[in-house]
């Protein structure tokens, strides 16, 4: 039971490291654009969000799946060796999915209230490209470590999940000026926190000599019980009970220096959770560590004694120091973790606008705050908006050091009803078509499709109820882009 | 109207999918990681290696720190008495009672008289001023030929002051009238006058009392007095020049037990001798002869005429103390020399030796039983020389079963490199095979090919002036990388092994054509490691 609400929880959770598709602020019809900047007010007058449903956010990214460069000089060879060679310095997946539980909110006069609960994943698994090197080569094969050294530095897993209690306001304070807030209670579940990790294996070329250096350093909570076949699983402890607990804040401003133009800055998930349940702290100590075999210098000539004897000693010796050195020691203190906090910048102007048509270009940079994770995105595109009842967007993103990608979105009205969707690399969907040509007999090949470029995806769906989507064109200029 | 549909139609067309085609002619899944291991290391000074080869002598330094072996194998200790050779003293004297003796005891019953003479103790040429005995017998006979009772004390006096040293009692009362006195005389110090008069003169005095019991009274009382069965515990004063012969001194020089199968030539060597004189009295070694005897049974004997004299050792300063002193034969006062005679590689080297006494004829001189005299033999060899083609061969028992059978178990393994990484700061250049042997002896594999040399010396000074400490020295070190490649087909048969000949060889640095000096500090490390070369099929 507990393991199936773990993985439902994972599959269905919205929102991973707080960095929604870039393009959901300039749907204004959609409720769900609040999330872009606390400071947003959707255009219907009220909004509510089919339970379960109003926002469901999956996404997965990495960076190292590209089977084009997986294939040796273009088209030949498919080997562990250049699957290797395509990945970098480290091989990072992301992981995360979310579920708006629920959403409701209303305007009322220059103001903004909306209540909202959210279920949160987020995961990223990152392994150094050195530990499949020395997988495939060796330490002491044909790839040559830099300076000797398999760097595991940065070797980590960190997973959290927890429910998000929000509750948002904002207002319109001048013509011009909106701001908002959005203060959340954090309600830790699991949680598995690479706190230090710097790992490195310098090998000797000459002597073969290993020397270990750095220290691995890991929290979690929630992840014995999880684990654990022996304790009764307690449903309503585990969705309500534990003792994580934390808080968190947006804070947002809309600015209209000119007629068209609206300016957006926003700080988003500053907060923390301190874990306080079923705490682990995992600690190497110092791992550093020289082997360099078997001294056998105080025993080498020494005839009075057994020479087994004193190798097996010596030997045994070494092994007890390596265990102490690497031996993790387990704590039980409680611990905290920052959201992965990030500032988002946006410009959005209406390019043109007339009865049931308008046409807006925006853009917007994201950036981590601190030891977030978040990396830095800008996005720069275009939103036409028909009579209220459709809106459809597309941009061009720029994520970290991945590729251009392409995002686009759609958002359907038809009365009260509203469903949307989101896609932040439309090219993930083009696909590669392998081919694998039998060496033996060329005629004899077989097909199969990979995505051509998997590296970033991020998808958005929701069904809402809005009613009284017009209230947003009465109330001001009628500027529905940039309306407040 | 058209024109702002456009951008829908373009996001209709770019969510197209689009094919990327693959083609892949070749599909490797398998991978050969290679791992490697440090399994032993050992850092193996030149003190160390000497010891290892030879653990019978021992491993110093010479004065200018150049290691050193020294061969010691006899120590002798000489006797307070073997220097003095003293025999049994024994003395008779007659005292005549004349007619007024006799007419004294007629009148007042008794007759008292002494008698103060002093005897030459017989010690040859040595003249001694004072003799305390270790142990000893003293014995007195006194006789009269009348009936009368005798009574009387002897006593020992100082020569010089008259104070009693000894004295002791007798008396008989019943004819015949006949006393013998015995006296351990151990621990008791005579003082002796030796001038022109007196030669180890011992001063006596008889006291005798004759009473008148109506009895034969005597003509003459006869005394006896004899020192016997004693050992010097210490004299003082001259002692004659004369020759002691001693054992033969000899040493075992381990290091030629075994034939190097080479050219040895040891620039510096020389044969000591070491006395701890606790005597005050000179002596002066003589080398009769020096034999060298090698492993082959072979002998070379060097005439003592053909070794320069030796010094005089010294005495020591004053009773209780030691007199050290070292005598060397080294090149320059042997012909042949001594680099010539341990070319030899005498196994064991014998001094024939005698000491001369006092050869400086000193007057004044003192010995002791509580001191000694010793005498030490050694050869010492600092290792400054040269070692030309020496090999070395050795036969061990080994099983690699266990090891054979754990390859077994890891079929993934491909091959096993075995790595030698050695830091050679030893001015010796050396190679090694390893022969695998059966039980029957039958050669099953080998490490190498071919014996290579594969550990090159160290490079040493040979710009510094011969006589230098620094000349041969070692002044780098030579880093020598071995792969021993063993694919898999080697490693099955090697489960049979039991037996491995080991054959070292090798010179000292340039072929052992220039000498080299060996210090503590030079040394050898030796990393064993082994790579995997794995087979893995994903």
């Amino acid at each position: 039971m507990k393991r199936l609400i773990i993985i439902l929880t994972l599959l269905f959770s919205v929102q991973v490291y707080a960095q929604m598709s870039g393009q959901i602020g300039q749907f204004d019809l959609v409720p769900q654009r609040i999330y872009a900047n606390p400071a947003f007010q959707p255009k219907a007058k009220w909004n509510i969000a089919f339970p379960g449903l109003g926002n469901v956010y999956a996404q997965h990214g990495n960076n190292w799946i590209q089977p084009r460069s997986f294939v040796e000089g273009g088209n030949s060879v498919l080997s562990p060796e250049s699957i290797l060679s395509a990945i970098g310095d480290e091989a990072t997946t992301t992981q995360m999915q979310g579920i708006e539980l629920l959403h409701f909110g209303f305007r009322f006069g220059k103001n903004y209230i909306h209540l909202r609960a959210n279920e949160r994943v987020q995961a990223r698994v990152n392994i150094p490209a050195d530990i499949f090197r020395l997988a495939v080569y060796g330490n002491v094969g044909s790839y040559q470590f830099e300076n000797n050294t398999a760097n595991f530095s940065n070797l980590a897993i960190d997973a959290i999940h927890f429910r998000e209690y929000a509750a948002g306001f904002n207002r319109e304070i001048t013509d011009k000026i909106t701001v908002g807030v959005t203060a959340k209670y954090l309600y830790g579940m699991e949680v598995i926190q690479t706190e230090n990790s710097s790992l490195k294996l310098q090998t000797d070329q000459d002597t073969y000599a290993l020397t270990s250096s750095g220290q691995l350093d890991i929290n979690t909570s929630g992840i014995n019980s999880l684990v654990s076949s022996e304790e009764d699983f307690d449903a309503n402890e585990y969705l309500l009970g534990r003792n994580n607990s934390g808080f968190a804040f947006d804070l947002g401003a809309t600015y209209e220096p000119i007629e068209n133009l609206q300016l957006q800055i926003s700080a988003h998930d500053i907060g923390f959770i301190r874990w306080k349940d079923d705490v682990s702290n995992y600690k190497t100590n110092d791992a550093s560590f020289a082997f360099e075999g078997v001294d056998m210098t105080d025993f080498l000539f020494q005839e009075d004694i057994s020479f087994g004897e004193e190798f097996q000693n010596e030997a045994d010796s070494l092994l007890n120091e390596l265990e102490e050195t690497f031996g993790f020691e387990e704590t039980n203190g409680s611990f905290k973790t920052n959201l992965n906090g990030f500032m988002r910048y946006g410009a959005a102007y209406t390019i043109f606008e007339n009865q049931g048509f308008r046409g807006t270009g925006w853009c917007n940079v994201t950036h981590g705050l601190g030891e977030s994770m978040v990396d830095f995105q800008a996005s720069l595109g275009y939103n036409q908006t028909l009579w209220n009842s459709i809106q459809a967007g597309l941009h061009v993103t720029k994520t970290g050091d991945l590729p251009y990608t392409l995002g686009g979105g759609l958002s359907l009205n038809a009365g009260l009803f509203q469903v949307y969707a989101m896609v932040e690399n439309i090219s993930v969907a083009p696909l590669a078509e392998i081919t694998i040509v039998d060496s033996d007999d060329p005629s004899n090949t077989s097909t199969v499709f990979l995505p051509a470029s998997p590296s970033d995806l991020r998808v958005h769906f929701g069904i809402n109820f809005t009613i009284n989507r017009d209230y947003g064109s009465n109330q001001g200029s009628g500027r529905a882009m940039i309306q407040r | 109207m058209k024109y702002k549909l456009l951008p829908i139609i373009f996001l209709f067309l770019l969510t197209s999918c689009v094919k990327e085609k693959i083609e892949v002619k070749d599909i490797s899944s398998s991978i050969s990681p290679e791992f490697g291991v440090p399994l032993a290391k050992a850092t193996i000074f030149a003190e160390k290696v000497i010891e290892r080869y030879d653990d019978q002598g021992l491993v110093t330094t010479d004065e200018e720190g150049v290691l050193t072996l020294i061969y010691q194998d006899t120590l002798e200790s000489i006797s307070a008495d073997e220097f003095l050779g003293l025999d049994d003293q024994q003395f008779e004297d007659v005292y005549e009672l004349n007619a007024s003796d006799l007419s004294n005891l007629a009148s007042f019953g008794t007759l008292s008289f002494e008698q103060d003479v002093i005897y030459n103790l017989e010690f040859g040429d040595d003249r001694l001023d004072s003799v305390r005995f270790e142990t000893g017998e003293l014995t007195l006979l006194v006789n009269s030929d009348g009936s009368i009772p005798l009574t009387g004390v002897m006593s020992i006096l100082d020569p010089f002051t008259g104070e009693s040293l000894f004295s002791t009692n007798f008396s008989d009362d019943s004819p015949p009238i006949a006393v013998t006195v015995n006296e351990d005389f151990t621990d008791l110090l005579f003082r002796l006058r030796s001038d022109d008069d007196f030669t180890n003169g011992l001063r006596l005095v008889f006291a005798f009392e004759l009473t008148d019991n109506g009895g034969t009274y005597p003509d003459e009382i006869s005394i006896s007095f004899g020192l016997t069965d004693f050992s010097i515990a210490s004299a003082g004063g001259y002692i004659a020049p004369r020759i002691i012969d001693l054992d033969d001194q000899s040493a075992r020089i381990s290091i030629f037990d075994e034939d190097f199968g080479g050219q040895i030539r040891l620039e510096d060597p020389k044969l000591n001798l070491f006395f701890f004189n606790g005597y005050g009295i000179g002596v002066r070694p003589v080398i009769n002869e020096i034999v060298g005897e090698n492993n082959d049974g072979e002998t070379l004997v060097i005439p003592g005429n053909q070794i320069e004299a030796l010094d005089v050792v010294s005495s020591a300063p004053s009773p209780g103390e030691i007199g050290m002193s070292q005598i060397q034969i080294d090149n320059e006062t042997m012909t042949p020399t001594v680099t010539d005679f341990m070319a030899f590689e005498p196994n064991r080297v014998t001094g024939k030796i005698s000491l001369e006494i006092n050869p400086e004829n000193n007057e004044s001189n003192f010995i002791s039983r509580g001191s000694s005299l010793d005498v030490n033999f050694e050869v010492e060899l600092p290792i400054y020389g040269s070692l030309a083609d020496f090999s070395l061969i050795d036969t061990t028992g080994i099983d690699f079963g266990d090891l054979v059978d754990s390859a077994d178990d890891i079929q993934e393994i491909d091959q096993l490199d075995i790595r030698l990484f050695v830091k050679n700061a030893l001015p010796i250049d050396a190679g090694v095979q390893l022969i695998f042997l059966d039980d029957n002896f039958n050669r099953i594999d080998s490490l190498f090919a071919e014996p290579t040399t594969v550990i090159p010396a160290a490079p040493v000074d040979l710009s510094a002036a011969l006589g230098s400490p620094d000349y041969g020295r070692v002044i780098g070190e030579t880093e020598t990388r071995i792969d021993i490649s063993i694919p898999r087909e080697r490693i099955d048969p090697l489960k049979d092994v039991t037996q491995v000949i080991v054959f070292v060889f090798g010179n000292t640095t340039g072929n052992g054509d220039n000498p080299i000096r060996l210090y503590p500090e030079n040394f050898i490390e030796v990393n064993l490691a082994a790579k995997a070369i794995f087979n893995l099929e994903l």
